[in-house]
């Protein structure tokens, strides 16, 4: 009996200490929203880049009693009982002495550390030549990031939300995930999991997205319009480009100089030609880890508690909303650019403008191909797909000169 | 007063025209801000282009201006190319000629390929 009772003690506390015992509603929820976050990265390839490891943080943040990530060393009114000097971020002594893995892989996000090294890899990866023959795509991959700031309208006036938050939930429709976390972790830390989910989604649904906005908005006649080859850009200008964007940027929006300084570097190094190593590991090695850091801290941060609430309906739906209204801004303005040129731009190279890069270039050229099977437009939507990138960095620059 | 809620954004709006009046100011504001700094790297990529394309004209203008016989000195005396020759059936003459275009292309002293590429092949060894 003794021995038997001793057993049932054991388990019987081990039960207790469990995640079933112990666990609330919100946090089962959340462990099944992460299965269905799997399921769409992996069975549909939904960015499974980020979704995975993100989706993995977030079941990991969930699981009851397990305490991976503790969000109070990053909260203000914590940091402020503990008497810290005021506008302290981060609690930094309890961070150092009781933290887990998760709570310093996050520092990378809190300090804004990994969206700008992700942009040098994108940096390095990414050919500004499309956008160099054909100077005016800038024009494109901005009219695509008035998606951003109707979004913050809309937020701001209709949602409830703040004005930082509301800056937060606009830079969704810039389609760009790095962009989105750097600013909402400064503006709006407290919606860093709602917006990072919705951001890469509404990025691996670019190709469902699009395409109807497109149609709707564009004749078959002006999806037919087979564009003029691009000139050949000289190993000069690649070179002296990001310096020169990096300077001009810089000065004008300093906010905007970690992301546009680290994504014009990586370009550099792979303009350069001298720098093959640094080029290999920026696109390969670094990208990839930060990847799996920035995606499992971010993921770590969509707690039930924080997630399921109606703020992440309204975030979800507002992102939608700034994603089609940038796409309607780029194909609107490709349509100007038509009337402008009398026939010679396609306006669906537009909706490229969204800087989901490759996708989005990826879709004007089907749709191309659709209205033309003998169109190519891949690399002349590449020039607004990069700019876009640009323009996002700018626009996240102004928001956070604005809220910071 | 709007002001006074312009400075500080974590004021909570007393009527609606307040927050509609600030929302639609930075929309517009901010957007058009975006438009300007892309219109200028636009500006600035021209001017780059055309300062650039203007640069290599003048420099292969100037190169074409020169006299095209090379001097002893032109001559590129610490260059020299030793080749290894595996082919019998092609002359002499016929593959220096060959090696000579291959080097100018690599090196890209095109402008100096007729009839001097630049450089002298001084000395090449058939082996086999």
């Amino acid at each position: 009996m003794g021995i038997l009772g001793s057993l049932a003690d054991i388990l019987s506390k081990l039960w207790n200490k469990s995640g079933f015992v112990n666990g609330d509603w919100t946090q089962f929820v959340m462990i099944g929203v992460t299965f269905v976050l799997f399921y769409l990265a992996i069975a549909k390839k939904f960015e499974p880049l980020l979704l995975i490891p993100i989706a993995f943080g977030m079941l990991l943040a969930n699981i009851p009693g397990a305490g991976v990530i503790n969000m109070d060393f990053y909260s203000p009114e914590f940091i402020q009982e503990l008497g810290y000097k005021a506008g302290t971020a981060i609690a930094y002594r309890e961070l150092l002495s009781e933290g887990g893995l998760l709570d310093f892989l996050y520092l990378g996000v809190k300090l804004g550390i990994y969206p700008p090294l992700i942009f040098l890899g994108i940096g390095a990866m990414t050919d500004f030549g499309p956008m160099l023959a054909n100077p005016k795509s800038l024009l494109l991959g901005a009219a695509a990031q008035i998606g951003i700031f109707v979004a913050f309208f809309g937020a701001l006036v209709f949602g409830g939300f703040t004005p930082a938050e509301s800056a937060s939930i606009g830079i969704i429709g810039g389609a760009d995930g790095p962009t989105a976390i750097f600013v909402t972790k400064t503006l709006a830390p407290a919606l860093l999991g709602p917006i990072a989910v919705a951001a890469y989604s509404y990025m691996a649904l670019v190709p469902v997205i699009q395409p109807p906005i497109m149609r709707l908005l564009t004749t078959k006649k002006e999806r037919s319009v087979v564009m003029d080859q691009l000139r050949v850009v000289s190993k000069t200008e690649k070179i002296i480009f990001p310096i020169v964007v990096t300077t001009i940027v810089a000065l004008l929006i300093p906010d905007a100089t970690p992301l546009i300084g680290m994504l014009m570097l990586g370009n550099l190094f792979r303009e350069s030609g001298v720098v093959d190593r640094l080029v290999k590991t920026a696109s390969n090695e670094l990208i990839n880890i930060v990847t799996i850091l920035l995606g499992v801290s971010v993921g770590a941060t969509a707690i039930g508690t924080t997630f399921l609430r109606l703020t992440t309906i309204k975030i979800i739906l507002l992102g939608v909303f700034a994603f089609i209204v940038g796409t309607a801004g780029g194909v609107l303005l490709g349509k100007l650019m038509y009337i402008i040129t009398k026939g010679k731009v396609n306006p669906l190279i537009g909706s490229a403008g969204v800087s989901a890069v490759p996708m989005a270039a990826r879709v004007s050229q089907v749709e191309g191909q659709k209205a033309n099977p003998k169109n190519f437009l891949l690399m002349h939507a590449m020039g607004p797909n990069v700019a876009g990138v640009i323009g996002s960095a700018i626009a996240a620059g102004i928001l956070l000169a604005l809220f910071a | 007063m709007l002001l006074e809620i312009a400075t500080d954004w974590t004021t909570k709006f007393e009527t609606m025209s307040e927050k509609l009046f600030l929302a639609s100011t930075i929309m517009i504001v901010g957007f058009l801000i975006v438009f300007v700094i892309l219109t200028i790297i636009i500006f600035s990529i021209k001017f780059m282009s055309a300062s650039i394309n203007f640069s290599s004209r003048f420099n292969k203008s100037k190169k074409i201006d020169t006299n095209l016989v090379p001097s002893q000195e032109e001559t590129l005396t610490s260059d020299k190319v030793t080749v290894d020759l595996n082919q019998s059936d092609i002359s002499d003459d016929e593959l220096v000629a060959v090696l000579s275009a291959a080097i100018a292309a690599f090196t890209s002293s095109s402008v100096r390929t007729a009839p001097y590429p630049g450089f002298k092949i001084r000395r090449a060894k058939r082996i086999g």
